[in-house]
């Protein structure tokens, strides 16, 4: 069996976006296709209770009319995303495993990311538990991080962890619950207080249809939330399958070919002036090759990685490597395969690390931090790039998968939550913070998650209303929120390390 | 009588309060469907594809392109068929 499998790999050969691949890389690819946009659809299961619950118990839109609309508006915002978010959250994964994703490690990694993040999506969505995907998949990368920091000798247990993003993700889990309680709650005594309408604070009439204010505000807030989602939780799935792309075909998809010949002369000459500024930060210390450079960076880009004259050295040192790639360059396709593929590696290390240099203000003065957020920024261009059929594909599957999976969390949030029907002005105050969250948390980096906010809005809302609530009900929903992480850590964890020893196994080195 | 939107829904018998132990094995099924058809699709693509990027007629190609999208259509049918029949005898007490 683990033979006839092996042969599978050096076997027969295909050619795909105009690279020549090995028969099992391509099933590899197409099964890693599979479960990326499987994991969008089952997103689209989950998430859709954010926007369509308060407009099905309203009666404001007709569950089929609001599910469609709903994932009509999800698919517009995967289009339109700019795939920041995607990127966002490959920067929590080990340097080494997405520098190295066509590997076994890689591949292990991205199978172990997608599989954990469906299961559990999966397990709280038959239980209608609206558990939040971020901090699934932001568990299952967790996960990942822990058992390559076991499994390689070359680190210590616990390094690949990202633990200011365990922390977020705690504060999250206590913040959330407490914005979306208390905001709802007042923003319904407020209504009460101010708009004396007695039809707005009863249940609604399953015959009518609420005011048209009402009506309107409920279907806009359901629009934006919608939307936000699409262009924001909606895209994680991208940059996983860019990860596969990349490791798989890099030739294509290492870095954007499609960058002019102006962008790539500007990035050429401005990676040359940054690494003279580099130079100046750690005079007289020399690097003694790229490859020292580029594991140099990878340190420092570990959680526990400390800023030193070195780090700026490695920096100039791989800025000048760049410079030296791109001089003369009319177009990035005259690049070979290698080369392609040591620029990217190039130009992630030496972003990443320019981010976290500017994050932890180690650079001298505003101008320079200007220069280097401007030269990260380009940078950033041109490998953090998301074609159009990719944003195509996924924006299907999350929206078929909001159309066809939104009713188990819904009637958990409609019905299962407060003791009384949602009525007009409950579905409106707990729409709006959810909408509200959805736009502080992009502007302000906020640590909420819409999924908690919109449950505990309703709780709130039901509390301030003197409705009584389903306890049964909240203490799951605690449960599976704490639950998640820790479930998703293991579940990460387990997955990355069984796929290893079968990659290994089959001989995918 | 189930609306016609909710014939739609996965899973197309709906039951809104599920044991846990009723949701584990739902989910595994569903996982498990996710998962085979993904590895099904990805056997049926890649060597649709090599079959593709060799030196064949026209003819052949699009013979074994269209032969390949009818086979994983009907595995895949059979492969849900499988996992609802077994799930349903998973799940009927005393079975």
């Amino acid at each position: 069996m683990e033979a006839a499998l092996a042969a599978l790999f050096t076997g027969g050969q295909m050619e795909l976006f105009g690279q020549t691949i090995s028969m099992g890389s391509g099933v590899f690819l197409l099964l890693a296709l599979g479960l990326a946009l499987s994991f969008e659809f089952v997103n689209g299961f989950h998430d859709t209770a954010n926007a369509v619950a308060t407009v099905i118990y309203t009666h404001s839109l007709k569950p089929i009319v609001a599910v469609v609309w709903s994932g009509c508006w999800n698919l517009i915002g995967v289009l339109t995303s700019s795939g920041a978010v995607a990127f966002g959250v490959l920067a929590l994964l080990p340097v080494e495993l997405v520098l190295n994703v066509g590997s076994g490690a890689g591949f292990a990694m991205v199978f172990a990311l997608l599989i954990s993040a469906i299961i559990w999506n999966l397990g709280t969505w038959y239980l209608g538990l609206p558990a939040s995907s971020s901090h699934t998949l932001i568990g299952a990368i967790m996960g990942v991080g822990l058992a390559n920091s076991w499994l390689s000798g070359a680190h210590e247990f616990g390094e690949g962890i990202n633990w200011a993003k365990a922390s977020e993700v705690g504060t999250t889990l206590l913040v959330s619950p407490i914005v979306g309680f208390v905001c709802a709650a007042l923003l319904l005594l407020l209504s009460k207080a101010l708009i004396h309408n007695k039809e707005l604070y009863e249940a609604p009439d399953k015959t009518k249809t609420p005011p048209l204010w009402i009506r309107g505000l409920l279907v806009l807030t359901c629009t934006g939330v919608s939307f936000a989602h699409g262009s924001n939780d909606g895209q994680k799935g991208m940059g996983l399958i860019m990860l596969i792309l990349v490791g798989i075909l890099p030739l294509t998809f290492a870095v954007d070919l499609g960058s002019s010949q102006t962008s790539i002369a500007d990035l050429a000459a401005d990676t040359e002036t940054i690494s003279f500024q580099m130079d100046r930060h750690a005079p007289g210390v020399a690097m003694g090759g790229y490859q020292i450079a580029a594991d140099e960076l990878s340190s420092y880009l570990k959680t526990t990685g400390k800023v030193t004259d070195r780090t700026f050295a490695a920096v100039g040192s791989k800025c000048r490597e760049i410079s030296e790639i791109l001089t003369g360059k009319k177009s990035l396709s005259e690049l070979n395969s290698d080369q392609r593929r040591t620029l990217r590696s190039d130009l992630y290390l030496t972003s990443e690390a320019l981010g976290k240099l500017i994050k932890q203000k180690k650079l001298e003065n505003a101008d320079e931090q200007k220069t280097v957020a401007a030269l990260k920024s380009h940078m950033d261009k041109v490998t953090k790039f998301i074609p159009v059929w990719v944003k195509v594909a996924v924006a299907f599957a999350l929206g078929l998968g909001t159309m066809i999976g939104w009713k188990r969390i819904v009637v958990t949030v409609g019905e299962k939550i407060g003791k009384d029907h949602l009525t007009y002005a409950q579905g409106a105050s707990a729409e709006l913070i959810a909408m509200g969250t959805i736009l502080a948390a992009d502007r302000m980096g906020l640590p909420v998650s819409t999924t908690h906010v919109l449950s505990s809005g309703v709780a709130g809302t039901m509390a301030a209303n003197r409705s009584g609530l389903q306890m049964d009900t909240l203490r799951n929903l605690l449960l599976a929120w704490v639950l998640t992480l820790p479930v998703c850590v293991l579940l990460g964890a387990g997955l990355f390390a069984f796929g290893l020893n079968m990659l290994l196994r089959l001989g995918v080195k | 009588m189930r609306a016609k939107y909710e014939r739609f829904a996965i899973p197309y018998t709906f039951k809104p309060a599920l044991s846990v132990g009723e949701a584990a094995l739902a989910a595994f099924a569903a996982f498990l469907r996710i998962f085979l058809g993904s590895l099904l699709f990805a056997f049926c693509g890649a060597y649709t594809l090599s079959v593709w990027s060799a030196p064949y007629s026209l003819f052949w190609r699009v013979a074994v392109a269209l032969g390949m999208a009818v086979l994983f259509l009907g595995s895949f049918a059979l492969i849900l068929w499988a996992i609802g029949v077994a799930v349903q005898k998973l799940s009927r007490p005393g079975a």
